[in-house]
Parts: structure tokens; sequence; C-alpha cells
């Protein structure tokens, strides 16, 4: 909002801020955003249970995963040899380990919540500490991929011109590419491990934020107190961190949430390929994979239920909740 | 099958009364693995006589392939793959032949288009076959000893591969480069064909076994060939072909029932795009009579313990075996205490049963399959024994704990076996980060002579029931020119190799065993895991499944139609 003070020198620095600064007999400040984005959420009920959802799910990464192992006593990648029968079918969950002869169950045996995987290790067990990859490369790539997206859109979207005009063919050139084939080429290429899955989910996801944000930052800059602030003298990094950033928080946030989703799927399936972090650290893609080949999710259906109803939960809550920052952010939505 | 290098010359080799006994253990062990699968029976005459049906000639038989599985080319020049010498196996029958027979019958080599076994010299440098009379090729010719001649001059031109396995016949070589346009070592004269042999070859007759040494008739052009229209002698001929979808063979009505059973289906159609997830379904509906390659290992259980399909599952070793090889120039692997405290601490037991139990693996220690083992001691036990293992590490003097690599293609379950290795291994010092990723990539980049690759897995298929086809995977010799993997060149067992190489008889056999042993007891250049077993399952309709256990493949012709 333009102050309706008397216009201040355009070559002292401060007089920015005293043009945009309210006078002090002004009426009250509106509410925080911050505690109104809040409020909002929380009465969109499914937004709110799937935030709640999901901080459930970063305790549980954090430490759920290894107080899990403690409380069970079954580390992640112990193999139980008695956790199989003679066929080499796991127990299932509510099972104890058999005998000596894998055939007998051992009602003393060791007590396997979800059940047992191919190679006799703890299902429940390994899906927490699954969650744990899942959530650390998704929203590290969505993290790397929004810096770079971020950053590019900015400035193609206010400076225009021939950085727009290149970044803006770099953008194309690149939804053009099919991105799972590519993705999955550049993933056999640099190899399996956590940086290199990182590196590949950032590579074929950088494009479409940097799109939003170029278009983002083009209406912004277009503002009337955008010109208003070059005009007295604003200079460009403080233009872009006052002004132009701060309206960009809404996409960026809606986006990158809904981006950690895709790229749960994403690092899923490339490490179903055999593709992403190396064995025996446990995913759920790799986990899927396991039950799917030589087809023993027949046998035995928790060895796919267990990682396929955690990844589809997890995916669910990121989805839910980025619609819900959709609404909430809304600057037309209704006061609630 | 998955060979590589060159192969020295054997003596001469006639096949010994021993090895019945041997192959009788395979069969044995079939059943045994079968029994133990608890609810189907392999013994097709007893379940026929069951059901009160007997075979019958006519019908139409569909045999499911996976259309993912291997197949590489029916031109049987090119053919190299258990699926497509299926396929060949209908379509010809060479000089001497393991027949199409299931269980002790099948077990001995016999005069296919030779009358006779052949007379060989005494200096087994020579073999003489008579052809027999009135043979024809699918087209109505006559197959004679020249045909014969023409097919090695074409089986060498166009697969060198092959042509090392025939290496010792004279001239073998120039026909390879180019230089002549017959093989100067096959002569000849009438109905008599001979071989000449620049050294004496053990193997020799078993060579002449494969089906790569299938007649075709003189003249037939020296290209791969995919039509499946090249004449052939055996009980089926092409009707029609579509890579990747169907291939439907059907009676050949100049087929000779002195070359072996004629089949008792007047069709057999080959449903080339069965996906492995429901192969058991469409069996039990009826829409295939059998799958080629075995069930998925869920399935194969499954179908062991469905009363429906009681009588109908059948389980048998295959000569297929998987091993882990080590590479002996890379540390540690270049410490044969440390290869044998490996050996001592991988649990097999438990990677039989990853891999789907006794419905499709039996763990072994040993590089020979059974029916080749022969009474070969046990050299490291089926699961670990810790105590020993890191007693030999303690005296391999490498400092635990030690990191390394394994290689593990991303198919077969190869990455779960590679994890059980990875924490059996972890427990005697040595960590291993597992390298999983394409097949053909590993394979590549662990073939070449100067490759460092540390250590992968690979298998062996026979290619005929001869330790000879087994040893030089670990020949010295055989080193530089990087199809050995474990790179193994302990050059003092050069003179073994070379000296076996000329044995024939039980004699070969029994001291390709010893050198078997001791290779693994000293040296242990590999990490033997298990010997596969193929169960498979035939639809309602059909009866009388056999297996061939010396070529390891279920007989076809012994089908039929209730």
């Amino acid at each position: 909002m333009i102050s309706s003070s008397p216009t201040p020198s355009s070559t002292d620095p401060t007089a920015v801020d005293a043009v945009v600064a309210p006078p002090a007999d002004a009426a009250p400040a509106a509410a925080d955003p911050r505690r109104e984005l809040w409020r909002r959420l929380r009465a969109n009920r499914p937004a709110f249970a799937a935030t709640v959802l999901i901080g459930v799910l970063v305790v549980l990464g954090i430490a759920g995963a290894p107080l899990a192992a403690k409380i069970t006593g079954h580390p992640p990648n112990q193999q139980y040899t008695r956790a199989l029968d003679a066929q080499g079918v796991p127990i299932g969950p509510g099972q104890r380990t058999y005998k000596a002869d894998s055939t007998t169950p051992d009602p003393h045996g060791d007590l396997f919540l979800l059940g047992a995987d191919r190679l006799g290790r703890d299902q429940f067990v390994r899906v927490l500490y699954g969650l744990r990859v899942s959530l650390a490369v998704s929203v590290g790539a969505t993290l790397l991929a929004l810096i770079v997206g971020v950053a590019l859109g900015i400035v193609a979207g206010f400076f225009g011109g021939a950085p727009d005009a290149v970044i803006s063919r770099l953008i194309e050139t690149a939804i053009a590419f099919p991105s799972l084939l590519l993705g999955i080429g550049l993933a056999v290429a640099l190899g399996a491990g956590v940086l290199n899955v990182i590196i590949v989910m950032a590579v074929f996801g950088w494009y479409y934020p940097a799109r939003i944000i170029r278009t983002a930052t083009i209406t912004v800059r277009g503002l009337p107190y955008m010109e208003a602030a070059t005009a007295v003298g604003a200079t460009v990094p403080r233009l872009l961190r006052h002004h132009v950033l701060p309206q960009l928080t809404a996409p960026i946030l809606i986006y990158g949430t809904s981006m950690i989703a895709s790229n749960i799927l994403f690092e899923a399936g490339l490490s179903y390929l055999g593709l992403g972090i190396p064995p025996p650290t446990a995913t759920w893609g790799q986990m899927l994979s396991d039950a799917v080949a030589s087809n023993f999710y027949r046998l035995d259906p928790w060895l796919a239920l267990v990682p396929g109803v955690a990844l589809v939960f997890v995916v669910l809550a990121f989805n839910v909740l980025g619609d819900g920052l959709r609404d909430a952010l809304d600057p037309h939505g209704e006061h609630l | 099958m998955r060979r590589g290098g060159i192969r020295g010359a054997a003596a001469a080799w006639r096949r010994p009364t021993g090895s019945i006994g041997l192959a009788l253990i395979v069969a044995l062990a079939a059943l045994v693995v079968a029994g133990c699968g608890g609810k189907s029976s392999p013994s097709t005459a007893k379940a026929d006589a069951k059901s009160g049906s007997a075979a019958k000639p006519g019908g139409t038989i569909t045999i499911g392939f996976y259309h993912d599985g291997y197949w590489d080319s029916i031109d049987p020049a090119m053919a190299y793959g258990l699926s497509t010498w299926e396929v060949t196996r209908q379509l010809c029958v060479p000089l001497v032949n393991y027949p199409n027979y299931g269980g002790a019958k099948g077990n001995d080599l016999v005069p296919a288009v030779a009358a006779s076994m052949p007379e060989i010299s005494s200096d087994g440098l020579t073999y003489t076959f008579t052809i027999r009379p009135n043979l024809k090729f699918s087209n109505g010719a006559p197959l004679t000893a020249k045909d014969v001649k023409y097919t090695f001059y074409r089986l060498f031109k166009l697969n060198p591969d092959a042509a090392d396995i025939f290496s010792a016949v004279k001239g073998t070589d120039k026909v390879v480069a180019g230089k002549a346009k017959s093989v100067s070592g096959i002569t000849v004269a009438g109905d008599q064909l001979t071989f000449h042999l620049s050294q004496p070859n053990g193997g020799f007759l078993q060579a002449l076994s494969l089906q790569f040494t299938c007649p075709v008739p003189d003249g037939t052009p020296v290209k791969q060939t995919e039509t499946g229209k090249i004449p052939g002698n055996g009980p089926y001929m092409t009707q029609s072909y579509q890579p990747g979808r169907q291939l439907v063979m059907v009676r050949n009505p100049n087929f000779d029932t002195a070359l072996g059973p004629k089949g008792n289906a007047d069709k057999i159609v080959f449903d080339l795009a069965l996906d492995q997830s429901q192969a058991l379904q469409k069996i039990k509906l009826g829409e295939i009579d059998l799958t080629f390659d075995g069930l998925p290992a869920a399935d194969a259980q499954a179908a062991l313990t469905d009363p429906t399909l009681k009588g109908r599952v059948f389980s048998s070793t295959s000569p297929t075996m998987t091993y882990v090889w080590l590479n002996n120039d890379v540390p540690p692997f270049d410490n044969a205490k440390v290869r044998q405290a490996i050996n001592y601490a991988v649990d097999r037991t438990q990677i039989a049963k990853v891999v789907g139990g006794a419905s499709a693996a039996r763990a072994t220690d040993q590089i020979l399959p059974p029916a080749l083992a022969g009474d070969s001691p046990k050299v490291y036990p089926l699961t670990p024994d810790l105590a020993k293992a890191k007693q030999l590490m303690q005296e391999s003097g490498v400092p635990t704990p030690v990191k390394q690599t394994l290689d593990a293609p991303s198919i077969n379950g190869e990455p779960q076996i590679a994890q059980v290795i990875q924490a059996n291994l972890q427990k005697i010092g040595i960590d291993l980060k597992l390298n999983v990723g394409s097949a053909t990539v590993l394979s590549a980049a662990s073939a070449k002579r100067t490759s460092k690759r540390p250590a992968g897995f690979s298998s062996w298929t026979q290619d005929y029931p001869d330790a000879g086809d087994w040893l030089p995977l670990l020949d010295p010799r055989f080193v530089e020119n990087g199809g050995q993997k474990a790179r193994f060149h302990e050059a003092s067992l050069t003179p073994t190799f070379e000296a076996i190489e000329k044995e024939s008889g039980e004699k070969r056999q029994t001291d390709y065993q010893h050198l078997a042993t001791k290779i693994m007891t000293e040296y242990a250049p590999w990490i033997p895991l298990f010997d596969t077993v193929v169960t498979t399952a035939t639809s309602k309709r059909v009866g009388g499944y056999e297996w061939q256990a010396q070529v390891g493949l279920p007989v076809l012709t012994s089908l039929y139609v209730k």
C-alpha cells in the first residue's frame, strides 16, 4: 500500500521503508498471516488430519524406527532364518518364528508384528526405516528442485528479455523429454545411492516449479507497488527479498507439498526397479519389488500390503495437505 | 551354456557304464525332490495309471514360454539356450543323441543319424560314422554324409563359439578365418563320415550330441535363418513362426522312427508371449498344457499343494548351477584362505529357501551337478560353520573388517541372494557393498580380461553330460580370454587339466571329480550356491510328462492329449 505521506528523497535508502510503513496512528495491523494460515488449515478437517498424520510420520521416521527396532529387538537388516519355513515362505503378521525344523511354530520364538519379509527381516521395523528413506529422499529432492526451479523462475520472470527467453526454452525442452525413462537412464548411469537418487529426482523435478514461479513472478512484477518501489530506488535484491519472494510463498508451499508426494512415488519406483537406494537399506519400493518377485505376494500378501498401504497413506497425506494449503492460502478464501 | 573362451582338445571318450549309475541318481534325485514337494508324482506312468488314460496319437499341445525368458535363435547352428534347444530337438536330430525319453531310457548317448556308434582309432584321432540309410529331410530330400559334412562347415562359419567346441577337428580354424570352403578334417566316402582330430578329445562324442550339429541340406545358405523353414530330420517341422508370439509345428511326414520317438501330438504350438504371473492360471484353465520354464517359485509351491493339480506337478533337477565367482586378482579374494572362509560362512540352505525352497533350488557346495559329481565328498557345509570361517580369516592374515563389492544383477532373485551373502560375510569381518544393476552391463564389465570387478553372480547350464563341459570354466589356460571370471590362474594345475582332457571313459569323469574337489578344497575360487530345480505343471487334458535328465528338458514327444 502506498502511503499518503509526502514523497521522500529518492536518494535516501530508508525512504522506501518510510513510504510503505503505516503511520503510527493508523488502524491496527491485520492478523499474523501464519496464524491465519493455521486457523484456515485447522478449519479444513481433511487437511488438518493430513497435517497431523504427516507430523506423526515425521516423528515415526526420526524416532519411531530406532525405537521399534529396540523394542522388538529386531534390527532392520537382521535376517532371521527361522522366520522362513522350509520352502522359504515368511511368517505372517502376529506369528512367531519356527523351530529348527522350519516347519513347527515355536511358541517361544521371536514375534513379528507385521510378519517377516523374504529374507526373514522384520517388516514392521523395515517399513518404519523405509519411511525415513522416503521422507529424507523426497524432501531432499524437493528442496533441491525448488531451489533450482524457484531461482530460475524468478530470474526469468523478473528480468524478462534474454534471460527469460533462454530459461523458458530450457524449461520447455526439459518438459518435452520423457522424464521417467530418462530418469531411469540417469539412475543407471549415476548408480545407486541416496545422493544420486536425490539428484535424479531433482533433475527431473525443477522445471515445473520453475514455470509456475516464473508466471507468478511476472504477475508480481507488474503490480503497482513494485513499480513504486522501483521508482523510489529499491535495489533488485531488496525487491526480490522483500516484495517478490513473500508473494511466492504460497505457490512454493503448495507445489512443494505435492512434489514431495510425487517424489515419494518416484523414489519407490526407482527402488522397485533396483535403481534406487542399494540394499539392504529398507525402502518401500524395494520391499514391494521383493514381494512381487517370483509372485511371492500370492503366498503371503502381507509382503506387498505392508509397504503398499504405507505408501498410499503417506502420498495421500501430502496430497491432501497440498490441497488444504492451496485453499488456506487463497487470498479470496472465506474467513472461517 | 554361457561359456567363454577357447576349449582345449580332449581325449576320445566313450560314454562309461558308470555314468548310467550317475544318471540314475539324477532321475532318483528328481523323484526325491518331487516327493519332498509332497503332492505330486513325477512318474507319468503312475499318474496315467490312476487316471486310466494311455498315450494315444493326435491332437494339439500348447507349450508356454515366458516372453521375458531367454530366446536367441531357432536356426540350429545358432540356438544356444535351453528354450531354443527344446524347439530344435523337435525339428532335428544329430549324429548321436540323448533320445527323447525320460528316466533311464534317455540317459545313454545313442546313435541317431549315425547307424551305430563310431569306430574310434586307437590314438583317439579319428571317428568314423556310417550314416543311417534312407534318411530324409522334411522336404523329402535324402540325408547323406555330405549333408552332415556341410552342416559343420555352415556351423563353423556362422558360430565361432560353437566352432570353439569342435576346435580339435582339423581345419576348423581355417573355416572360421574364412580361408576354406569346407572342413578339411571331415571326410566323406559314400555313407561313411570321418572326423580327423588334431589331438584326442575325450568329450568329442558328447559334443556331437549338441543341437548345433543337426544336419541341414548341403548348400543351405550360410546365414542365420529365423523362419524355422530349414529342412530338418526331426519328428516335427515348422508350420508357422511369429517371433515373440507363436511357433507352430506339425508332424514331419518324412521322419524316420529309427531316430527316436515320433511324438504323440499332431501339432505342437509354442506360445512365446506367456507372462510368468499368469502361467499357473493358464494351465489350470487349460489355455496352455505345460510351461517350458519352471513356474515362479511361489506358484510352484502353491501348485505342489493344490489338490486340483494332484498328479500333474513335476519337479526335476536341471543341470544348471548358480554360483558367485570371486576375482582371484582382487583383494581380499586373492587370498585362498579368505575364499575358503567365505565358503564356510555362506548359508547355502538359507539361500535355497530364499530362491523358493525345494521346488526351485537344491543347495550345493559342488562345482559339478549331481549326475556328474558322483561320490565326490562334501567340501563345505550347506549351513555356516562360523568358527571355522573365522579361524581361516585369522590364518589368512587379512585385517578385518575389510570392504569389497559384490555385483548382483537385478534378476532371478539375485539381489536377495546377495543380501544373504552380505549378512553372512559381515559375521566374519567382510563388509560387502552390493552393486545391483543390469545383468547385461555387469556381465560385460566382468568379461573383460582387465576387469577388476571383485565378485559377481554367474550360472552354468550343462551343454552335454561330461565333467569336461564344466571344469574349463576354471581352467587356468582360459584366463586370458576373459571368459573365466574368477581369474583362477593356478598354473600348477595346468598339467592336470591337459592330462585329463586326453582321457576317456570312467577315468576321465573320476579324475575330473577329483580335480573339482581339489580346486574347491584348496583354492575355492567360487561359492557354489544351488542347482536349479524346475517345477512345472500340466493341464488336465494332457498326460505323459517326462524329463530328459541329460539335457535338462521336458520331453515333448511323450506328451499326449487324453
